[in-house]
């Protein structure tokens, strides 16, 4: 609890916080204004998949600056140090930090959002089961970028380090991962297809939209070619299970085993 | 043992009664129906009927609410033999659902000349409506549900017209049927004002010339509506939109010619419109928004003229499949409008140099379906630009004549009031930190 404490009061008095919500919020009216052009129908849908298209460049980016300053900032001010000296293993700090971050960016974010549902609601045929499943992959977004970062801030000594490793971890998952996709994707067949959809939908961004589009009936499942049949061979939900589980114990276990990285001992 | 004995025989003699009920009633309502003198009216009460029934002479039958024929599961529900046939106002479900039987059959079977159907609501039938060679038959206010998605190969269609020509079908209701109108050698039929939705295509036509349809809403099919080895058919002010899947389309032109695509909508499609092996179609005034591909033009299509088109926020606004093809994108001095910037410098509302609209996604899309997965990629974008530099890129299309978008001046007042005001705060944050 005093973990908690502590991270919330950090982040509330840091200007990062703000301004990723406030970038996150003012973004999303705008696209909330364009929404009202959409067909009534699904108009709502449209926009979620809209804000999640745009969320995808914000989140991972804010996510990861905000835990891995955060964790930083324990070893840069000693504070971790003064932990474990007295009554913290390097792991239950790690976990505890964990618990902490993830739970205070995630209640942000989530209440921001929200406070643009009554946006939504006030100018689109406002739906709560959409929302709620736009919601549900807007925390296992957070989720899974939040422990990269914490992972980040462990592992490096500078804060110089620490933007440069941030930005290069951003660009290869927002960009350079699916350019790789795309130039490999002449050299999917039929017979290695399975082998593409498992690294296809190992990546967190893909499953995450696949999920979404699926659930809020904007790409239809029915009427698939033989080839897209192979290719999801198994529900979106299971896809997105092994993602929200495997991403943040593997950066779990890498930052407890580079619990070193950024410290120097004397 | 006597208190068993006596429940059982009042369970038979339930069934009994009560099949002797409905076969009486069965044999009432074509007993009713045959008592109509030529050109009469019946009118129903609010209570429901069994079918089947077969209407052999020129009447009307009328009913109130709460009034419904129920089929019995084998035939066609109603059965229209002669000329001159109104049904009004009737909820009619229960028609055969077998594919192995003589012929496919449907709630209500059209048979004949100059019917006119009017507020029926048809469920549980294999084909909503029937209409085999039947000429001038006015169909208005029909609803008709289907199963679903998951049963869209083993049940009919919302509206099936087979060898029949000078039909009009307006605001209707076709929802999780295999296709919401189905039209197969049939011409000069009229389809107005209706909504398909929840279907494989909302509108299928094959082997069908000049038919029009306007003003109908396609919303959330497997594709929006299809037209196959069909010529001389007119579309206009209908509406495209969430057609979404990985084979999805707003609309699809397919081995015809001289179709009009005049002034309809595409928005938030998996491809707008999807022209295959067509030549001489003409697709003017439309507006493609926020589709993943607006036009997705295979290189068997041929000679098609694409004038004052909007093209906005597609993820690719159009894109030529399979190579070089040869369609004009501009007449007599018009084009289409981009969304690209241009400049106007004579303020003829034509951008002063032509636009070359290119990618080299086509490739990628005509070696492998699983590209489309990708469209929505912010890694698009630098795979354009990267193909760009490598000039990898293809032209998809020339317009020699772009037009210029219609801007709404920007509210400057509102623009200066805002940065006054965001001035103002930082003014008075920063003189109290300096406090």
């Amino acid at each position: 609890m005093m973990y908690i404490w502590k991270e919330f009061l950090e982040q509330t008095r840091g200007k990062g916080l703000w301004f990723g919500l406030g970038m996150l919020m003012i973004t999303s009216i705008f696209l909330i204004a364009e929404a009202r052009q959409f067909p009534a129908d699904l108009g709502f849908e449209a926009l979620l998949l809209s804000i999640f298209d745009m969320n995808i460049y914000l989140i991972p980016l804010f996510a990861m600056f905000l835990t891995s300053f955060s964790i930083f900032q324990e070893k840069e001010l000693k504070t971790s140090m003064i932990l474990l000296t007295k009554k913290e293993s390097t792991f239950t700090l790690i976990f505890k930090k964990s618990i902490a971050i993830q739970l205070v960016i995630i209640t942000a974010f989530v209440s921001a959002y929200f406070v643009l549902a009554l946006f939504m609601k006030a100018f689109l045929a406002f739906h709560l089961m959409s929302f709620l499943h736009f919601i549900i992959v807007i925390m296992i977004f957070l989720f899974i970028f939040n422990q990269v970062g914490l992972f980040l801030g462990v592992a490096c000594n500078t804060k110089m380090q620490l933007v440069g490793a941030n930005i290069l971890t951003w660009f290869f998952i927002v960009f350079l991962t699916d350019l790789m996709f795309l130039y490999f994707l002449p050299a999917v067949t039929f017979d290695n297809l399975r082998i593409f959809s498992w690294i296809y939908f190992l990546d967190p961004i893909h499953t995450l939209r696949f999920y979404l589009e699926a659930n809020l009936g904007l790409f239809s499942l029915s009427h698939m070619s033989r080839l897209m049949e192979k290719f999801v061979f198994m529900d979106s939900w299971i896809f997105l299970l092994i993602n929200v589980t495997l991403w943040p114990s593997l950066f779990f276990g890498l930052t407890t085993l580079f619990r070193n990285g950024g410290t120097v001992d004397d | 043992m006597k208190k068993r004995l006596l429940m059982l025989t009042l369970v038979i003699c339930s069934f009994l009664f009560a099949s002797v009920a409905s076969a009486k009633e069965e044999a009432l309502l074509q007993q009713l129906i045959e008592e109509v003198p030529t050109g009469g009216t019946l009118e129903l009460e609010g209570k429901p009927y069994t079918g089947n029934i077969v209407i052999s002479k020129p009447i009307t039958v009328i009913g109130k609410e709460g009034t419904s024929i129920e089929g019995d599961g084998t035939g066609n529900v109603i059965e229209i033999r002669s000329d001159g046939v109104t049904l009004d106002t009737l909820a009619i479900s229960g028609s055969g659902m077998s594919r192995s039987s003589q012929e496919e059959h449907s709630g209500v079977r059209v048979m004949a000349n100059d019917a006119i159907l009017t507020n029926l609501t048809i469920t549980n039938s294999f084909h909503g409506i029937f209409l085999n060679k039947s000429k001038n038959t006015r169909m208005s206010n029909i609803t008709v549900v289907g199963h679903g998605a998951d049963q869209l190969g083993t049940q009919g269609n919302g509206i099936h017209i087979m060898r029949s020509s000078e039909n009009y079908i307006d605001n209707s209701y076709l929802e999780k049927t295999r296709d919401g109108i189905y039209v197969e050698y049939s011409h000069n039929n009229f389809i107005d004002n209706n909504t398909m939705t929840d279907t494989r295509y909302g509108l299928h036509y094959m082997y069908s010339n000049y038919n029009s349809f306007k003003e109908n809403d396609f919303i959330k099919n497997v594709g929006g509506a299809a037209i196959m080895h069909s010529d001389h058919i007119h579309l206009e002010n209908n509406k495209f939109s969430f057609n979404q899947g990985s084979r999805s389309f707003g609309l699809l032109i397919q081995t015809s010619r001289d179709i009009h695509v005049l002034n309809n909508e595409f928005h938030l499609n998996q491809r707008g419109l999807y022209l295959e092996q067509s030549t001489s179609n003409r697709i003017e005034g439309n507006d493609f928004f926020q589709n993943e591909i607006g036009i997705e033009l295979w290189t068997s299509s041929t000679s098609h003229v694409f004038i004052k088109n909007q093209f906005n926020n597609n993820k690719v606004h159009a894109l030529t499949v399979g190579g070089e093809s040869n369609n004009d994108w501009f007449e007599n001095g018009v084009g289409n409008y981009w969304n690209m910037p241009l400049l106007d410098l004579n303020q003829n509302g034509i951008g002063d140099d032509p636009l070359e609209y290119s990618s080299s996604l086509s490739e990628l899309v005509e070696e492998n379906e699983l590209a489309y997965l990708f469209l929505s990629s912010p890694a698009i974008t630098i795979y354009e630009k990267a193909n760009d530099l490598l000039t990898h890129q293809k032209v998809m299309a020339f317009d020699k004549y772009p037009i210029m978008s219609e801007r709404k001046p920007i509210n400057m007042t509102g623009v200066g009031v805002g940065i006054i005001l965001v001035s103002a705060v930082v003014y008075v944050y920063r003189r109290r930190a300096l406090r």
